[in-house]
């Protein structure tokens, strides 16, 4: 697959990829390495890993990450109700004969990562948001994405039977590990320039006025470059804004439109009152 | 893009070491392995293999800047090398002229073409500023090589300042940010500095869950409830039970000076220390000059409103007086469950009172904590520093520093 085939299959479900993402997902197609994406929140990190899952066909394999994450939860977990009956069903056997026996793939549970490595089929393995976890964590996914394998000491190494394409998003909560990051090919996904932000509304909204669409991507970006707000618009959010807009049966963003839509892009009092404050904000379309 | 030597990736892989990015053996190969699936995919063109490498070389929005930088100054290409000659040559005839200019206008001067080349690129009052400059040196009653050394010292950075040089990225800023005297932040950085805040409480709040989680794992067996827990399994303690720590409701109470020097680190403060305790306990906030008042806690981006719509406001600083007033509340506000945090840089009217209040709300409060921003502490901070716990907050960073070791 080349990086034109990846644009246009990623627009084709609707991800508008910019050159450097494109040229980031064929990396780690072609080396066979996980993808690690960062950026602002809601800029299209974990959209990617969707996207890609369709493109490719693949079924997709979630791990949200989240502190205090740990193997069993991750990798696998041994049933342990069900190996108790198993020991207590076969009371009579030698112990060595149940120790063998307990531990099987019929007592194991297997969680995303093994899941993933397990397929019969090739999957998309998307860890969202592996920076909330912890250093220990991470440290074990290295394994994992370097050698494609886990070790389970009772059963002993896993190599996978088809590698999944990874894709690790962060959100820059803490600084991942060089050894991680040296393991990935990288992508960082800024906020995207008007043009690109109206390309994503034509793509996910194609019934959007594009007057109105090009009010709201212009106001959007300017509002991204305004120091005093600080909890800069995602591209959900723009989304949302013009629906909202278009319920409202607003053909151009306007003040009276904005005033009455503006908590769908601003989620704080503060950045409401210091958006509407600015009035060449909303009358680009008047002038 | 033509193949690339190998001899030639070698030496652009080198470069890039010696810029920062952590470039070994392992990203060598993997390269060559994508230089390769490049060709084999028929993708030669030069923006191709800049973003397939920098995808695969930098692992940071800044080690991209480095790598898209040492990429285009190394892999020049024919037109850029033409325009980079046709500028080069601009350039030099652009300085000639510069020059030129200054000499001419200063016949009676040798010297040197640094200095020159500055007078020529100044501004008016500049060059009237140099000539004046060089007069002094000539009319015979200083050193001349030592003054045109220190006139050349300036010159060379007028024409660095001009350059564009020391021009710092994005993180550099922040970074600066973090670091700089919390009086000297100017109005148009407080909502980065606002939004750096916001960041570093999530920063610290994930240390502290996680010191939390791994701490909880290692407390005390819990005997009694692993046996209950146990029966599910057969009798067998496959899920240990572990005591949770006795929880007790932690308060919070925050002094806030809002003298003009410290209306700023009191907002930033304030900002932190609620947003890491939101969750923790209560917390109460009282702003103080010549006395207290409480204020909500509910919107902080009003602070600078609340404060300057207050009586209190452009009064003198009492901390004494402060202090007895939150400690003479009814119901009380300090008591033994109470964490007392003062922002303040200690500078107040009746000292002697102010000790004599500070002891007391020591001796009422579990903890009395001092968060001070002055660089230098003043001689009655020094004095309440023997007895109190007194953290410096110059900077953001040490803020935070202070905040983090409050949350544990």
């Amino acid at each position: 697959m080349t990086i034109d085939e990846i644009r246009a299959s990623l627009a084709t479900r609707r991800y508008i990829a910019d050159e450097s993402l494109c040229a980031a997902v064929f990396v780690a197609l072609s080396l066979n390495r996980p993808l690690l994406v960062e950026g602002a929140a809601g800029v299209g990190k974990t959209e990617i890993a969707k996207a890609m899952a369709e493109v490719l066909g693949r079924p997709l394999v979630r791990l949200q990450c989240h502190v205090g994450i740990d193997e069993t939860r991750a990798v696998y977990e041994w049933n342990y109700q069900k190996q108790l009956l198993a020991i207590q069903a076969g009371k009579s056997e030698r112990s060595e004969g149940i120790l063998q026996s307990i531990f099987t793939d019929e007592f194991l549970l297997e969680r995303p990562l093994l899941q993933s490595i397990r397929s019969e089929k090739p999957v998309v393995l998307l860890i969202d948001e592996i920076d909330k976890t912890d250093e220990e964590f991470e440290a074990f996914l290295l394994e994992l994405l370097a050698e494609y394998q886990i070790t389970i000491p009772e059963l002993g190494t896993m190599r996978a039977v088809t590698k999944p394409f990874t894709v690790l998003t962060s959100n820059n909560a803490r600084p991942l590990s060089d050894a991680l990051r040296r393991r990935c090919a990288y992508a960082w996904i800024d906020y995207p320039s008007v043009e690109k932000e109206l390309a994503i509304i034509r793509a996910r909204n194609p019934g959007a006025d594009e007057a109105l669409a090009r009010d709201v991507a212009g106001a959007v970006a300017a509002l991204r470059e305004k120091q005093r707000i600080l909890k800069k618009p995602s591209i959900a959010e723009t989304l949302d804004w013009i629906a909202a807009l278009e319920a409202l049966g607003a053909k151009r963003l306007d003040r009276t439109s904005a005033e009455a839509t503006v908590s769908a892009v601003l989620k704080s009092r503060s950045d409401v009152e210091e958006a509407l404050a600015d009035d060449t904000l909303w009358t680009a379309s008047e002038r | 893009m033509n193949t690339l030597p190998v001899e030639n990736l070698s030496v652009f892989l080198s470069q890039l070491r010696s810029e920062g990015l952590l470039v070994g053996p392992a990203e060598a190969e993997g390269t060559l392995a994508l230089l390769a699936a490049l060709g084999a995919a028929g993708l030669a063109d030069r923006q191709t293999v800049r973003e397939s490498l920098k995808a695969m070389l930098a692992k940071s929005p800044k080690e991209g800047r480095i790598f898209e930088q040492s990429f285009d100054d190394f892999f020049v290409g024919g037109t850029v090398l033409v325009e980079r000659e046709v500028f080069e040559e601009i350039q030099e005839a652009q300085r000639r002229h510069r020059i030129d200019t200054a000499r001419e206008a200063l016949p009676d001067y040798e010297i040197e073409e640094e200095l020159a080349e500055a007078y020529g690129g100044a501004t008016e009052e500049r060059q009237a500023w140099l000539k004046n400059m060089l007069d002094f040196a000539q009319s015979g009653n200083r050193n001349l090589p030592l003054m045109k050394e220190y006139l050349k010292k300036i010159a060379t950075g007028w024409i660095a300042a001009e350059a564009g040089l020391g021009v710092s990225g994005v993180d550099e800023e922040e970074d600066n940010l973090l670091h700089k005297n919390l009086s000297a932040i100017t109005e148009d950085e407080i909502p980065r500095a606002l939004h750096l805040i916001e960041a570093l409480v999530r920063r610290v709040n994930l240390q502290t869950e996680r010191r939390r989680l791994r701490e909880g794992r290692r407390g005390m067996p819990d005997l009694r409830r692993t046996i209950h827990a146990s029966l599910r399994t057969g009798g067998v303690p496959v899920h240990p039970v572990y005591k949770k720590r006795p929880r007790t409701t932690r308060r919070t109470v925050i002094l806030c000076d809002i003298s003009e020097s410290m209306i700023l680190f009191s907002e930033f403060a304030l900002k932190f220390i609620t947003a890491l305790g939101r969750e923790r306990g209560k917390t109460r906030a009282f702003i103080f000059s010549e006395g207290a008042e409480e204020i909500g806690l509910e919107d902080l981006t009003r602070f600078e409103q609340t404060v300057k719509g207050s009586t209190l406001w452009r009064r003198g600083t009492d901390i004494g007086g402060a202090l007895a007033y939150v400690s003479d509340l009814r119901p009380p506000a300090l008591d033994a469950a109470v964490t007392l945090i003062v922002l303040s840089d200690a500078r107040t009217v009746a000292q002697p009172l102010a000790g004599g209040a500070i002891a007391e709300a020591q001796r009422q409060v579990r903890t009395l904590l001092w968060l001070n921003p002055d660089p230098q502490f003043s001689p009655f901070a020094q004095k309440i520093a023997e007895h109190v716990p007194m953290l410096r907050c110059n900077t953001l960073d040490e803020l935070a520093r202070a905040c983090a070791r409050l949350s544990k």
